[in-house]
């Protein structure tokens, strides 16, 4: 349910409805220029805290740090023309060493005060979600592969960075819904979502000039085996992503199930192994949560 | 009781029997188990990474040599154009872009030896293993099911990992170790290598190569303290030349991430060093966690490595082990080696005499090896010793390829017939030093450098110069070139020559 509006609101089957939705929702997506937008909290935070001069500059690190949208934003505008690196900056320790943590206070209050504020009336629940979760991931992803001696911010990046998809799709979908006037079921939002997320992920992340590699890995975290080149870290952030899903949700995941995650094999993590990354679940809890 | 859980508790009760079990696929246990194949035994390999290989192949030997091969590249390039050609890398780069070579040797050098394995019949399973008593282990893989095999030989060969003292926070992002360094995103600006052993100097002049800025720091007057300190002090100059600091006689107090940008270490001298990122190189600890050594009836030494004769058999005498995880010299070269001998010791093949003369190569900029003697090694055991030198400058090849930092020494016996000892620094000095190494187990003579013909321009020339200084030097000593006296004998005693060369 959307706004109120309850599906097939206009004339016509549910299944035409849903067809008319689905084909004016891709046209919207093909060839849109994402933009992903802020939470409110979190713009303030920044304003916040990069607003302080005094404030500690290792706070802002972790203001960043812990958020999709921003930590996106960063590295979109350290990327940018403004700044012109004379190769792109892959990482976000990397934008903070290249540019001072000056220029990365002026450049957070940039986008606190210039990104659009998500407004998706109905799915602010959801949003919230994701960006927990978002955490929750790039936290596991970080220690699976610190566990197995890969590389640690990429890990941490693309676990931060792979449901940028979700929220960007939501904003559209509810700006589709809006114009045609008629709401959709929220089980066929979920399945778009499902299906577009990992691609339109992927196509922002290239947008911000990151790594083929990082936009690879998000395109295919849900069926890393066929990732051309980065089949290990499409196969990282798959267990991170269900990892995450045990501690913070939103989907429900038994221990069980991950005992038996198809991933734990060819990434060689042993019981006790896996026993320790969960071992970190309520630590990863408190993190995502302290921030959401 | 499902299917699944019947069929693992039978193979948990059933064990299966192999003539020799070998544990670890680095190179002490792949030659182990190549070995006991090729003697028609049935053995098996057992292994707890995906691959074979061992740190040599996955973490170490290989991984570093292709990012030095790039180092390399750029250097020479620099030097062999007397810097026409201003060549700097962009700062930024990201480190993968460096060694886009080296998945490729990586998956070469695994398959080769998978395909040696299948080839010559070794059985291999995925799985860590532990001793349950002196015959059987059992097997965990990674499902989690456990079976057990026994053998009338066992073979440890489970090789050695980086050490992490307490004070030091690894956590292979911004400190990190040998085994995560290669990881690293994009190209440090900084970096500080706490050691300097064998590794710590290899990698610390492969960053200082690629215009990192290097700081070592070690509790050492100077790194590599097993070497010869003349060749050592050159290697010195040279990392200096790069833009290396080292900081000797000093050891860390403290390592930090300031939770912004900078590592920072506090030296117990309280020097404060801020860097982009820390290598953490303070020695290695032989893998024998998990092993259950007790259950076998084995123990580590106060070294934490696991006792053994000089056929690598341990205090149980149908259990051995070979490679890192019975220490030094801790190189792929000699663990080979251990494993093929403890193979053929444990079954009765005949061993040709083990060789003294284990040569060291060290694949630092510029490389540095040794065999046999130092000076000061000749002189305690025979009382003296002449040491003939070559500088690379001076070798037209040197001119041409424009080596800096080049350096042969030849010991010989204090009459100045015998070579008891090569070191070398200056590129090519590990393929340089099989010369000498040979020259040696032959007692070759150091006539011989000089009254045989080498190629030119070459390298190898290095060592007739040499020979031909000790042959000078002799010549003063003992005009009368048959008075010289025999190895052994404690005629004259030479002093060393100064450590700073002239
Ligand atoms: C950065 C670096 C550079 C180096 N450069 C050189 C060089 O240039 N030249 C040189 O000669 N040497 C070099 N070395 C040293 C060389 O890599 C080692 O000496 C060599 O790998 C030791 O071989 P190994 O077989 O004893 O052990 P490893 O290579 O460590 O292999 C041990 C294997 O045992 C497995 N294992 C451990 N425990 C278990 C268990 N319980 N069950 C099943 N499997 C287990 C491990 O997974 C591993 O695969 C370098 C090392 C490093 C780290």
């Amino acid at each position: 349910m959307v706004d109120g509006v309850k599906t097939s609101a206009c004339s016509g089957s549910v299944a035409e409805t849903v067809e008319r939705f689905r084909s004016h929702f891709l046209s919207r997506i093909r060839g849109a220029k994402f933009e992903l937008p802020l939470l409110p909290e979190a713009a303030n935070r920044v304003m916040q805290v990069a607003g302080d001069e005094n404030a500690d500059a290792r706070k802002l690190a972790e203001v960043i740090r812990s958020d999709a949208s921003l930590a996106g934003h960063v590295l979109r505008i350290a990327n940018s023309a403004i700044y012109a690196p004379t190769t792109p900056i892959v990482s976000l320790q990397q934008a903070i060493s290249r540019l001072g943590m000056n220029k990365i206070r002026e450049i957070a209050l940039v986008i606190a005060t210039q990104t659009k504020v998500f407004k998706v009336a109905g799915y602010d629940a959801q949003v919230r979600a994701i960006f927990k979760h978002s955490i929750a991931a790039a936290a596991y992803s970080q220690e699976i592969a610190r566990l197995r001696r890969w590389n640690v911010e990429d890990a941490f990046l693309t676990g931060l960075l792979h449901d940028t998809g979700k929220p960007v799709l939501l904003q559209l979908l509810v700006e589709v819904q809006k114009e045609l006037k008629l709401g959709v079921e929220v089980g066929i939002v979920d399945d778009l979502l499902e299906q577009m997320h990992a691609g339109v992920g992927s196509r922002l992340v290239e947008s911000w000039k990151l790594p083929e590699r990082l936009a690879e890995t998000i395109a295919y975290h849900h069926r890393p085996h066929e990732a051309p080149t980065t089949t290990q870290a499409a196969m990282t952030l798959n267990l991170a992503d269900e990892l995450a899903h045990l501690a913070v949700g939103p989907r429900e995941v038994t221990e069980e199930s991950l005992r038996t995650h198809p991933m734990l094999e060819p990434l060689n993590v042993y019981r006790d192994e896996l026993d320790g990354l969960l071992k970190h679940k309520e630590m990863v809890k408190s993190m995502a949560e302290a921030v959401l | 009781m499902s299917d699944t859980y019947k069929g693992s508790e039978r193979r948990n009760r059933e064990i299966e029997r192999f003539e020799i079990i070998v544990i670890g696929s680095g190179p002490a246990g792949h030659k182990a188990t190549i070995q006991a194949a090729k003697a028609g035994k049935r053995v098996l390999l057992i292994e707890r990474e995906t691959d074979v290989g061992g740190a040599c192949v996955h973490r170490g030997t290989i991984p570093s040599k292709t990012l030095r091969e790039t180092a390399l590249a750029f250097t020479a390039f620099d030097a062999k154009t007397s810097g026409m050609f201003p060549v700097a890398l962009r700062e930024d780069l990201e480190v993968a872009s460096l060694m886009t070579r080296m998945e490729d040797v990586i998956r070469a050098h695994e398959r080769f030896m998978s395909e040696q394995l299948r080839r010559n019949g070794a059985r291999k399973i995925h799985g860590r293993a532990r001793f349950l008593d002196a015959r059987t282990v059992e097997i965990e893989t990674v499902q989690g099911e456990r079976r057990r095999a026994s053998g009338d030989v066992i073979v440890i060969a489970t090789g050695s990992r980086p050490r992490t003292p307490a004070d030091v926070p690894v956590d292979h992002d911004k400190i990190l170790d040998s085994d995560s360094l290669l990881s690293m995103t994009w190209l440090p600006r900084s970096l500080v290598v706490l050691g300097a052993g064998v590794i710590a100097c290899e990698y610390a002049t492969i960053f200082a190569a690629l215009g990192t800025k290097v700081t070592m720091v070690d509790k050492g007057p100077r790194p590599l303290g097993f070497l010869d300190s003349e060749i050592v002090d050159l290697f010195v100059t040279a990392f200096t030349r790069a833009g290396g600091i080292y900081l000797g006689g000093r050891k860390h107090a403290k390592v930090a991430w300031d939770g912004v940008e900078h590592v920072v270490t506090t030296l117990d001298d309280g020097t404060e060093l801020r860097s982009d990122r820390l290598l953490c190189c303070l020695g290695r600890v032989a893998n024998v966690d998990g092993l259950d050594l007790a259950a076998a009836g084995l123990a580590v030494n106060d070294r934490g490595v696991i006792p053994v004769d000089a056929n690598c058999r341990t205090s149980v005498p149908h259990i051995y082990a070979v490679g890192d995880v019975i220490g030094p010299p801790s190189l792929a070269s000699s663990s080979m080696e251990q494993g093929r001998r403890a193979v053929c010791d444990a079954l009765g093949i005949e061993l040709s005499h083990g060789s003294e003369t284990i040569p060291a190569g060290i694949y630092t900029i510029p490389e540095m090896s040794q065999v046999g003697l130092t000076d000061l090694e000749t002189i305690k055991k025979y009382g003296g010793c002449l040491v003939g030198r070559a500088r690379f400058e001076e070798l037209a090849r040197g001119q041409i390829s424009a080596i800096q930092d080049g350096l042969l020494k030849l010991v010989a016996d204090p009459g100045g017939k015998h070579v008891l000892g090569i070191q070398i620094v200056g590129e090519g000095a590990c393929e340089l030093i099989h010369v000498g190494q040979m020259a040696l187990i032959n007692d070759f003579g150091v006539d011989g450098f000089v009254d045989n013909i080498f190629n030119f321009p070459t390298l190898a020339e290095a060592y007739r110069v040499a020979a031909l200084d000790i042959v000078k030097q002799r010549n003063k000593l003992f005009p009368v070139a048959d008075a010289t006296p025999a190895v052994g004998t404690p005629a004259v005693a030479v002093e060393p020559a100064p450590h700073k060369p002239s």
